[in-house]
């Protein structure tokens, strides 16, 4: 049985479609990460999970038992949102404390017991001995952490996380990020995270869901999202990529304009394939170099971003739009690299993979 | 290179023009307080301060202490004005919350009918409730033993008139809520009272408090209402009417005037301390709380509206029965006798028309005035530094000043003979300019 399983779930606001017919299961334990551009209908599905959007059709079952209609009180999860909402009037001790004092359940621990309960949970987020600060003298990275205590105080079976990284600085997002995924494992709890930040989504996730105008794309574990996008979206959107036409002219080899090319994949012979190729999987070679699956091409533009450089590259026998490739500073070794060059690249058999076409 | 050179130092010529003439408006603004304002309550606190003989003493407070009654004019004028508050802010906070958080059919109406006691002067109310509950009132039964005469028919018309001041202040306070805060304790299982409690109340804060001192403000600068309905219930701001236009004892009316000044700048005061403490409460990432419905929540809060808004109308309604009605309470045949009479035979149309002038050049003049003050502390940058604070200062003062106290400071000062200014006591002008700094 799945631990939290949504079926056809739909949900509409006017003529707007948030939600379009959306299942979705999510195993126990599991860091799931719902990623998608603004107006995807990630954090609508998030908050029909919580309970604060009512959807329109569909069911949501949480361990076997169906919630669709519940309450978000009775409902059994913690939830951390993106500006922290914590409340301003009450320290952080009363914050953290906010609901264990809400359960009816959890009033039999008395006031010692809430009050180790809510050191405990600082310890966890790594702030112990803050309980009587109040939201306004912390930083927004402190905040979030105890708006995340908070979340967690009641041991709640699910834990949901509304682009909870997004409001903080470069660095603290990336602090908290690997603090936050080191918590969920620790902890176990399964969690469903928005964001709309690849990055992020890449380096947290168990298993990412890619959705787009109310559907999900695709999903699964972030390198299998990376290596082998299911469309043109999931493509576009996760990373950069190139995408290439080519007839295919044998089982494994594809014609492009005047270049043959090896494909470790198979393919179906006479058909025309779009591949898929990352910028990072595309080799340099030496000017003189003839080894398979090379050929030349012109440096339009090069743009040095420090760790690595981006660099546009125009290849007649290939195709007509330009090709971006990126080359890490390591990678280069101090080769110059300027615009109107001419370059020998490759792209290795194994990175030059047919897109799945629409049937 | 040389145009540019010419062209900067002319640039800054211009400026420093412009900066001058802020700094002369500034400066003229600041004269005309000083004249109209400070002067006239300094006056008013130096009338205290001297004795007959123009000796500096305490003797008129002395005097004022010791005048059989005052003590109970005193204690009278607080314990009303708690019992005010205590009653109009929930009252109007509830009224409020009615209006911003729930989803009621027509909150328009509701809105307009809980400031409808702005539309008569406080008078209206006590007039009223004297029809409803007085010795012939039609529901004089309600009280029982009681008689609307003396504290029980101020409070009572006090809440009604200051009701809409309050209302005023918490619409305000209530109108933007931040959303996440409650599906924050929505989703940590609050319950109805403890999001209240927890999310709603502490948004408030500032709101209530702010509402509270302006009511309990007005109760004890309210003259209107203990006159008309207080019967022989003595409260401080009839003694200095008493005194002043009574018994022409303007130092001991001044002495009252200050003791009424004193609670309400107080007021003022711990206002304008927590407004500074006041933190932007709402950020840029808030999200607007929008109720939706939920009968268990509208629906008493719609039988409140209607209740509180059935028995503004009563009071209103009443006061406006009474004038066509022939002679109250004896013939109540409809007739617009009253209109004739009063208004045409009592010379009651002329003064109809001055406050109608008096109000109009009011206008006219202050928001001119006042826009400019505004502007001139706002924007601009120039002149001595502490010439801004001071007008600031100057311009929000009256606020807390009740009526009554600036014009006995007015008649004090103006009336002077060696005042240079005493041609304008006793005109038109005087009083448009009292109304202005007010």
């Amino acid at each position: 049985m799945e631990h939290l399983e949504i079926r056809n779930l739909t949900k509409r606001f006017g003529a707007f479609v948030a939600l379009d017919q959306v299942d979705l299961a999510v195993a126990r334990g599991e860091f799931l990460v719902l990623l998608g551009p603004s107006g995807c209908g990630k954090t609508t599905l998030l908050r029909a999970i919580a309970g604060l959007e009512r959807q329109d059709a569909g069911e949501i079952f949480h361990g076997g038992d169906e919630i669709s209609q519940r309450s978000p009180a009775l409902r059994d999860f913690g939830i951390v949102f993106q500006s922290y909402a914590l409340f301003p009037n009450l320290t952080v001790a009363d914050n953290v404390a906010y609901g264990l004092k809400s359960r009816k359940a959890d009033r039999g621990v008395g006031r010692d017991g809430v009050r180790r309960r809510v050191a405990e949970m600082l310890d966890l987020v790594g702030l112990p001995g803050i309980e009587h600060k109040y939201p306004a003298q912390l930083s927004g990275g402190q905040q979030q952490r105890v708006a995340l205590a908070r979340a967690l105080a009641t041991a709640p079976d699910l834990l949901l996380l509304d682009e909870p990284l997004s409001a903080l600085d470069a660095i603290e997002r990336v602090r908290l990020r690997s603090e936050v995924r080191q918590l969920q494992t620790q902890l176990g709890v399964t969690t469903i995270m928005v964001t709309h930040d690849q990055e992020e989504a890449l380096a947290m996730a168990d298993r990412i869901v890619v959705m787009k105008s109310g559907r999900i794309q695709q999903v699964g574990a972030p390198r299998d999202i990376y290596r082998a996008p299911a469309n043109d979206f999931v493509a576009d959107f996760i990373g950069r990529g190139n995408l290439i036409e080519g007839a295919a002219a044998g089982a494994r080899h594809v014609r492009m304009r005047n270049l043959t090319l090896r494909c470790a994949e198979p393919l179906a012979p006479g058909r025309s394939h779009r591949f898929y190729v990352r910028p990072e999987d595309i080799c340099l070679y030496d000017t003189l170099d003839r080894c398979e699956n090379s050929f030349y091409a012109q440096v339009q533009k090069h743009e040095f971003l420090g760790a690595y450089s981006l660099v546009t590259l125009h290849a007649h026998d290939l195709a007509e739009q330009p090709l971006v490739a990126q080359f890490s500073s390591n990678y280069l070794a101090g080769r110059p690299i300027a615009a109107g060059a001419t370059l020998r690249i490759g792209i290795p058999p194994e990175h030059l993979r047919p897109m799945p076409e629409p049937a | 290179m040389t145009r540019l050179a010419w062209s900067l130092p002319r640039l800054g010529e211009g400026r420093s023009t412009s900066e001058r003439l802020g700094t002369g408006l500034l400066v003229g603004a600041a004269l005309l307080l000083c004249a109209f304002l400070i002067l006239p309550l300094g006056v008013l606190l130096l009338g205290s301060l001297f004795d007959e003989a123009g000796e500096l003493s305490l003797v008129r407070f002395a005097e004022f202490a010791s005048t059989p009654g005052m003590g109970r004019a005193v204690w009278n004028t607080i314990w009303v004005a708690v019992v005010v508050t205590v009653l109009t802010v929930p009252l109007a906070f509830l009224y409020a919350y009615a209006i911003q958080r729930a989803c009621l059919p027509l909150r328009g109406v509701w809105r307009i009918v809980g400031l409808s006691a702005l539309l008569g002067p406080s008078l209206v109310g006590a007039i009223s409730f004297i029809q409803w509950f007085g010795t012939q009132g039609v529901l004089k039964s309600w009280l029982g033993e009681h008689s609307v005469y003396g504290p029980i028919g101020i409070i009572i018309s006090t809440v009604y008139a200051s009701f809409p001041h309050a209302l005023m202040i918490l619409v305000v306070a209530l109108a933007t809520a931040d959303a996440r805060l409650f599906e924050a304790a929505e989703a940590l299982s609050a319950s109805r009272w403890r999001k209240f409690v927890t999310v709603t109340l502490p948004s408030a804060r500032y709101g209530l408090i702010s509402a509270a001192l302006v009511v309990f403000s007005y109760s004890v600068s309210e003259f209107g209402i203990p006159k008309v309905i207080g019967g022989n219930f003595p409260v401080l701001a009839v003694e200095v009417y008493v005194q002043v236009v009574g018994m022409h004892n303007f130092g001991r009316g001044a002495v009252v005037a200050l003791l009424l000044l004193f609670p309400v700048l107080l007021a003022f005061l711990v206002d304008w301390r927590i407004q500074r403490k006041q933190q932007a409460s709402l950020t840029a990432r808030a999200v607007p709380y929008v109720p939706r419905p939920d009968w268990r929540r509208d629906l008493p809060l719609l039988a409140y509206c209607v209740l509180v808004s059935v028995a503004m109308l009563g009071v209103l309604g009443m006061a406006a029965y009474t004038s066509l009605v022939k002679f109250w309470p004896y013939n109540l045949e409809l007739s617009l006798t009253h209109y004739r009479y009063g208004l045409a035979e009592a010379g009651v149309l002329d003064a109809y028309l001055n406050s109608l002038k008096i109000a109009g050049l009011t206008t006219l003049v202050g928001t001119p005035f006042i826009f400019l003050v505004a502007y001139l502390v706002e924007k601009n940058r120039s002149g001595p530094a502490w010439l801004r604070p001071l007008v600031q200062g100057a311009a929000a003062l009256p606020m807390g000043v009740p009526g009554l106290v600036l014009g006995i400071g007015y008649i004090l000062f103006f009336n002077h003979p060696s005042n240079p200014l005493n041609g304008l006591y006793h005109t038109l002008a005087i009083m448009v300019i009292a109304n202005v700094v007010h």
